[in-house]
């Protein structure tokens, strides 16, 4: 099952990593990995607590370099790929007593791309603008973020990656600590997103059953390695009770797969 | 009553050390806001104490050895800034102990400095405790090029120290030189606080680095205007608080600051975050 998936594409369609090993040299958090990811493909990473998802997502836009390995992003070395990299970061990340509007923080996303020294120009305001529509915020445009809900950050946040006209998106856990609509306005939001803008996408989350109908492949991650694979073979019981270490029933409810984590034995 | 304050603001403008006061009050007050609302922003009033008692230790170490106080105070501020921020960079330590650290061992030289010196040196207590009325025309000229400088390329990297100073983490993913901005700043808030310390004292110097900022960020929901309320705040403060030293004949640095805290405890008083806290609550 390890790293099945696609691989009759361009050598540049694609995110590569080449026995990358991420962490420390004595203790690792992911070893010798190999995976490719394609371009406009969506992919969910689930995976126990600390496993390295996040370490994972950071890798992609240098926040944590590889200590042994090569990562490659579109035939180019990460490092100079990464500014085609929106990244979203956890929710709590973000300081909302900082003195910043929505539009003030959105356009953040750009000023890498602006440069140094240089003023945002009228094309940078209307990206930002045009990013703060996309995810359904033009009327909350100048709000403080700190006067935003919990679900509304989390769209700012996309949004701000999104100012960036990104061609990769990674988000870690957008839809934790959200309520139940904003969590499904989110996922269609980024259904959306991808459809309309070929947007590669990987997702960090807990919730299967929530990013399933939208990710074309599944990465799981345990004690430092990675498994990839459509949702239909990643989904079994077998492998979640071994993802969770939890009794878990999968079933199908209107051509839909559902996954119930706990003591269903005893529910 | 008008007459004699009118007499008495005539008299404060006749001495030319007055007008030094007045001009150096100025540029400081201006310089220490702007450079503070990025302290307050990005949690570094403590790393930004810790610089002014770094400087203080090398205060007592130019006058020891006949030095200029003021290179001797910019070297240890500097060496205090890549100290600190490298081990907290690094992950080493946590910022607040680093800097505990420091800051009791750059008192413990100043002290040692002081206890080594033949005479009784009267300047050190000057830069302690400030003497803004003893500002030469050579202060003011340093005072002009850093606050000159200083301004210029908070103007020039306004959106990247922005944007570091709210996410520095996703400043370094969109592809930014987050470390040498993030030291860039360091070394503006020590050439703020060494230009300052001479008028205000180390002690008192980086209240008026925190405390026009901090009334300012009650008022605005925004950086560009926190910046210009906090100028405003700064420079207002530093020229009553001048003005009414002159007249009340007590200690400058003293009366500017508790101006400046006054019109904070109003700012707090007024504050429309406050109110919508209470409006959630």
């Amino acid at each position: 099952m390890k790293n099945s998936g696609r691989i009759d594409r361009k050598r540049d369609e694609r995110i590569v990593f080449d026995n990358v090993t991420l962490g420390y040299i004595e203790k690792p958090v992911l070893s010798d990995i190999n995976l490719e990811i394609f371009r406009g493909e969506s992919i969910g990473i689930i995976g126990p607590n600390g496993c390295g998802k996040t370490t994972l997502l950071k890798s992609l836009v240098g926040l944590i370099k590889p200590v042994g390995g090569r990562i490659t992003v579109f035939g180019q070395p990460m490092m100079t790929a990464r500014r085609q990299t929106g990244y979203v970061p956890q929710r709590e990340t973000l300081d909302i007593s900082y003195p910043a509007t929505v539009f003030d923080m959105v356009i953040m996303g750009r000023y890498a791309r602006i440069g140094l020294f240089r003023r945002p120009k009228s094309l940078d305001r209307k990206r930002a603008e045009q990013a703060i529509a996309d995810v359904g915020l033009s009327e909350y445009m100048h709000v403080p973020i700190a006067h935003l809900s919990g679900g509304q950050r989390q769209r700012v946040l996309i949004a701000r990656a999104l100012s960036a006209d990104p061609e990769i998106l990674l988000l870690d856990e957008p839809t934790a600590a959200v309520d139940v609509r904003a969590q499904r306005e989110i996922v269609a939001l980024l259904k959306t997103l991808q459809k309309e803008r070929n947007l590669t996408i990987l997702l960090v989350t807990h919730d299967v059953n929530l990013i399933y109908p939208m990710v074309d492949r599944i990465l799981y991650m345990a004690d430092g390695q990675v498994f990839i694979g459509t949702p239909q073979e990643m989904l079994t019981q077998e492998k979640l009770q071994l993802i969770y270490n939890a009794d878990v029933i999968v079933t199908e409810v209107a051509g839909q797969l559902y996954v119930i984590v706990g003591d269903v034995h005893h529910g | 009553m008008d007459s004699s304050f009118s007499q008495v603001i005539s008299d404060f403008f006749a001495f030319a050390f007055m007008q030094r006061a007045l001009l150096a009050a100025v540029m400081i007050g201006i310089l220490c806001s702007v450079i503070g609302v990025f302290v307050v922003v990005k949690g570094f009033s403590f790393i930004g104490a810790g610089i002014a008692h770094a400087s203080f230790a090398g205060v007592t170490l130019g006058f020891l050895l006949g030095v200029n106080p003021l290179l001797l105070a910019l070297l240890f501020s500097l060496f205090m800034v890549f100290f600190v921020g490298g081990v907290t960079r690094r992950g080493e330590l946590k910022l607040d102990i680093s800097i505990g650290i420091f800051f009791a061992f750059a008192m413990a030289l100043a002290i040692l400095f002081i206890g080594l010196m033949k005479r009784y040196q009267a300047g050190v207590y000057g830069y302690l405790f400030g003497d803004i009325l003893s500002v030469t025309p050579a202060d003011l000229w340093l005072i002009l090029s850093i606050f000159v400088f200083v301004l210029t390329v908070v103007g020039l990297l306004y959106k990247e120290l922005q944007f570091i100073t709210f996410d520095q983490e996703m400043a370094e993913a969109s592809g930014l030189p987050v470390t040498f901005l993030y030291y860039l700043l360091l070394v503006l808030i020590a050439l703020t606080v060494v230009v300052s310390m001479k008028a205000v004292g180390v002690i008192l110097v980086f209240a008026l680095i925190v405390t026009p900022a901090a009334a300012a960020y009650q008022l605005v929901h925004r950086l560009t205007p926190m910046i210009f309320i906090s100028a405003a705040i700064g420079t207002g403060g530093s020229i009553a608080g001048l003005i009414l030293s002159y007249i009340w004949d007590v200690p400058s640095g003293a009366t500017i600051v508790s101006l400046l805290t006054l019109v904070f405890f109003i700012c707090l008083w007024g504050s429309p975050k406050r109110r919508h806290c209470r409006c959630k609550e």
